[in-house]
């Protein structure tokens, strides 16, 4: 039983720091931007390059800030057709090493009922949501409307 | 409808032949060369900005770059015209032989008013286009432009739109020359197409 309780112990001890970090710690962001709002009432998306510098994978779940009452990851996809639509990107697993590219096409975390319309040169915080619970802030420059990435 | 065998089969034609020329003349257009494969720039449909009704007719001389999006696309449609944005930088003072026409697929959401102050914030070179459900019908029949709308009620404001993301590009008489498969990503080739649209300038 003694034995046993150690053994727990030991799995907890080796349990609780992953999950408080999640691997998060070893994530880094790269040039977020978004887009500003034309109209009001629109949704925005923003975007950013994540890289894993760690050794466990991390797993990116969702998206939360104070600039809008929803965010989503959401994912573009286009058909054989070329008729393209979004949709929840779901659970996104990053690699050992690798980068996942949140950009124009291909993935952006899609911000619904803005609190007021993102304007040019102002920037807001965004937190990333990972599986185990791990968080990461990033600070979201807002460019021009006409912007075609983080260079504008 | 009857003509998809046949544009199917003009389209491999076309390849066919783009693959044989390679030998001698390198195939130099950023898009894909549709001429004679894809049906002339016809439509009527109303200016956002004034309700005008426009068609064809309006845009004789000009290099005409048609596309779908509807103002609640956070995405591919802002990328698309931002990518229009470039593409008249690139093209300078010939900018000026360039219509940019952008025609929603949205017109529940997208009012005129909208939909005017969306496009006109990207380029003077750009005019927003809206129809009846029959014109919408008649234009995206013609060049097989595929579009959803999510069912909802009236007055909503949250539903899903998918689209399709093709660049028609004609010239000046109105013929299809080239559809750009690849403008509305972020790494489009700008240099490319603004190649194009001063070969088709030139040849009408
Ligand atoms: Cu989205």
């Amino acid at each position: 039983m003694k034995r046993l309780f150690a053994l727990l112990l030991v799995s907890l001890s080796l349990l609780v720091p992953a999950l408080a970090k999640a691997g998060v710690a070893d994530l880094t962001v790269e040039a977020p931007w978004a887009r500003a709002s034309l109209i009001a009432g629109r949704p925005a998306a923003a975007y950013m390059v994540l890289k894993n510098t760690g050794t466990e994978p991390v797993t990116l779940t969702g998206a939360r800030t104070p600039a809008a009452a929803m965010a989503m990851i959401h994912k573009t996809e286009t058909d054989a057709s070329g008729t393209t639509s979004m949709s929840p990107a779901g659970d996104l697993v990053i690699a050992p090493g690798a980068t996942l590219q949140i950009a124009p096409g291909g993935i952006h975390v899609m911000l619904m009922n803005l609190a007021q319309p993102l304007k040019e040169g102002t920037s807001f915080p965004l937190t990333l949501l990972f599986a185990g619970g791990g968080t990461l802030d990033v600070e979201v420059p807002v460019l021009a409307a006409t912007a075609r990435g983080p260079g504008g | 409808m009857s003509e998809g065998p046949s544009r199917r089969a003009a389209l491999a034609l076309l390849g066919g032949g783009a693959l044989a020329l390679a030998g001698c003349k390198p195939q130099d257009w950023y898009g894909t060369d549709v001429s004679g494969a894809l049906p002339d720039l016809r439509f009527s449909l109303s200016r956002a900005r004034d309700g005008k009704g426009l068609t064809q007719d309006d845009f004789r001389g000009q290099v005409v770059a048609l596309f779908f999006g509807y103002t609640y696309c956070p995405d591919i449609c802002p990328l698309t015209l931002a990518n229009m944005v470039a593409l008249t930088d690139k093209l300078g003072g010939d900018a000026a032989k360039l219509s940019v026409l952008f025609v929603t697929v949205d017109p529940d959401r997208d009012t005129p008013a909208a939909l005017s102050q969306f496009v006109a914030a990207f380029t003077p070179r750009a005019t927003g286009l809206i129809g009846t459900p029959d014109q919408l019908a008649d234009v995206t029949r013609r060049y097989r432009v595929t579009y959803k709308v999510a069912p909802h009620a009236p007055g909503a404001t949250d539903y899903a739109v998918s689209h399709g993301k093709t660049v028609y590009v004609f010239d000046g008489q109105g013929k299809a020359r080239v559809i750009w498969t690849e403008f509305a990503d972020a790494t489009a080739d700008i240099d490319g197409a603004a190649g194009d649209v001063r070969r088709i300038a030139a040849m009408a």
